[in-house]
């Protein structure tokens, strides 16, 4: 009984291994297989991992030449782990056979697990529980521990659920420099790319319309991100100007300072822009107000019809036929 | 040549009336015509406003400004300019011109009479604007439309931003109301002095209300602009107006 059970307490851990991690390197180094980079997301700890086997595997300086401390952007200087990532890579196949007869051993192993533990004592049975660590009592039956082993079984397939792996007959067959996961380099730089920075849906959605612009040309893509400051200068904004305001107390954290600088623009700079665009001028009127029955605009209004600021405020009459100076005449008094 | 704010003697039904041009405007079919304030002599004053007082000073000149509501007339009955003097604007008036002092006005279906500096005054009792340097200028007026609202930066953070915006009454109301034509003035940072934060908004439109020259698509033109209309909702409105805010009763 104590071999039998000896037996399982190693098998436990396979298990979960097959299940969950093909990632973890340390525990397939244990168990003398190169299986590992899998599933990326399945166990929190093999995230450095993970990254370091994308960008080992990309190996693009051109993307990664910024300030990122991951350690394996350079080739080079990680040489272990290149060669350790190519040889996953080359391993894939192996591993895919490794794979099977793993799940195959597991289940088989699984379910002569259970017909054991079924077939085992009580004794055995509150020792097993003991060394699981679960909370049972000593006085638990068999079926109980039946329900914990469901139990079990279900919380591992729902974590099993969250992240949905690719079944091994699904991955595409394809080949090249970055089989079995991406067709070519673009693929696989512009995937890491956009899982690396977070990229937004929108963002991602513009890059592609620059991208697949006929008048594109990598050539022109400019490399240094400050050249774009320069080329603001350029461009017709409007200048702004600054001014320290005052803050009132109320309502402010405590550490914050009694004034604050604001900006804004010139409101003559604005005018002057809407007046020199064609396509605002020839919307805007510029006359006396207008009587109107129905009142939509600003020129049906009193103060537009009767302010000299907007309206017309002079006209000159001749015998009642009106010559219509609009405001530009010079009168002596 | 009429101004608005004249004082003038029109046609009407065949009688010579007095009246002040307070609007030049075009009708629907783009044909001119003025509003006109009535200006009643003592015989046109409502039975209950007579009296031997107003009898004697309406000899020596007086007549009466009635407010609400305005008479629309033709260009063609217009008559003639004629001298009017409001006793508070002017000191020394003389004697036998015609003269304002009093306003009469109707509330409750009951004609009453305030002092006529009560009344509301027409734009051209405050604004003085100058003439273009030359008068081949053509002359652009633009209608300024002010919006202040806050807006809180995040979902999350307590602290607002005012945001400033000017919009051009100039343009239709289908055009307005694009968001292309919000023409973002600056943003007042929470808590903020609003007035302080205007202050360069402020000499710049003082400017602007005077008139300019400037080059409009190439050539020279007057450009005049007023603030028309400051939009607001509740808190901020309450607060340009300097009163406290709804919640604080």
């Amino acid at each position: 009984m104590r071999r039998r059970y000896s037996h399982i307490k190693p098998i436990k851990p396979i298990r979960i291994r097959n299940r969950f991690s093909y990632s973890n390197p340390n525990e397939t180094t244990e168990s003398d297989e190169r299986v590992a980079i899998r599933s990326p997301v399945r166990s929190p700890d093999n995230d450095n991992d993970d990254m370091d086997f994308r960008y080992d595997v990309l190996s693009f300086q051109d993307i990664n030449d910024d300030d990122n401390a991951y350690e394996s952007i350079n080739p080079q200087q990680d040489n272990d782990e290149m060669i350790f990532s190519q040889d996953d890579i080359n391993s894939s196949d192996t591993e895919e056979e490794e794979e099977s007869d793993y799940e195959y051993n597991s289940e088989e192993e699984e379910e002569s697990d259970n017909e054991y533990n079924s077939e085992e004592e009580e004794e055995d049975d509150n020792e097993n529980n003991d060394k699981e660590e679960e909370e049972g009592n000593n006085d638990e039956e068999k079926e109980e521990r039946n329900n914990d082993e469901e139990e079990r079984n279900d919380e591992e397939e729902e974590i099993y659920q969250i992240v949905e792996a690719l079944n091994e007959d699904k991955i595409p067959s394809c080949n090249g420099e970055f089989a079995p996961y991406f067709n070519n380099y673009t693929t696989t730089a512009l995937f890491c790319w956009f899982q690396k920075h977070n990229v937004s849906t929108k963002a991602y959605e513009d890059l592609v319309d620059i991208i697949h612009n006929p008048q594109f040309e990598p050539t022109h893509v400019v490399k240094n991100i400050r050249r774009f400051q320069s080329w603001r200068k350029r461009l017709p904004l409007l200048p702004i100007i600054t001014k320290s305001i005052k803050i009132l107390p109320k309502k402010t954290p405590s550490t914050s300072r009694g004034s604050k600088l604001s900006y804004q623009f010139s409101i003559s700079e604005i005018i002057w822009r809407v007046l020199n665009n064609p396509m605002l001028m020839k919307h805007m009127y510029f006359g006396p107000g207008i009587d109107s029955e129905k009142k939509s605009e600003f020129w049906h209004g009193n103060l537009w019809g009767e302010s000299p600021l907007f309206g017309q405020h002079e006209i000159l009459l001749s015998e009642g036929n009106e010559i219509i100076y609009f405001d530009n005449t010079i009168m002596i008094y | 040549m009429y101004r608005s704010g004249d004082f003038i003697y029109y046609q009407d039904n065949g009688q010579k009336k007095l009246g002040r041009l307070r609007a030049i405007l075009k009708n629907d079919n783009g044909h001119y015509q003025l509003r006109i304030q009535k200006i009643l002599n003592y015989i046109d004053l409502p039975g209950n406003l007579k009296g031997l007082s107003r009898q004697h000073r309406s000899t020596t000149g007086e007549v009466w400004l009635q407010d609400e509501s305005f008479l629309t007339i033709m260009t063609s009955q217009i008559l003639e300019k004629v001298t009017i003097m409001m006793t508070f604007q002017h000191q020394n008036i003389p004697k036998d011109s015609l003269r304002i002092s009093e306003v009469i006005y109707k509330c409750n279906n009951h004609w009453r009479v305030r002092d006529v500096k009560l009344s509301y005054l027409h734009p051209c009792d405050y604004i003085s604007i100058r003439n273009p340097p030359s008068s081949s200028l053509p002359v652009y007026k633009l209608f300024l439309d002010l919006y202040y609202d806050d807006f809180g930066t995040f979902r999350n953070v307590y602290h607002s931003l005012g945001g400033v915006y000017i919009q051009f009454g100039n343009m239709p109301n289908y055009q307005r109301k694009l968001i292309k034509n919000h023409f973002v003035l600056g943003f007042i940072p929470f808590g903020g002095n609003f007035n302080e934060f205007m202050a360069p908004f402020v000499s710049e439109i003082k400017d602007f209300e005077k008139g300019k020259v400037m080059t409009v698509q190439g050539q020279d033109a007057w450009v005049i602009s007023g603030l028309g209309v400051v939009t607001a909702d509740l808190p901020q409105g309450n607060d340009l107006a300097g009163v406290l805010r709804y919640s604080s009763i």
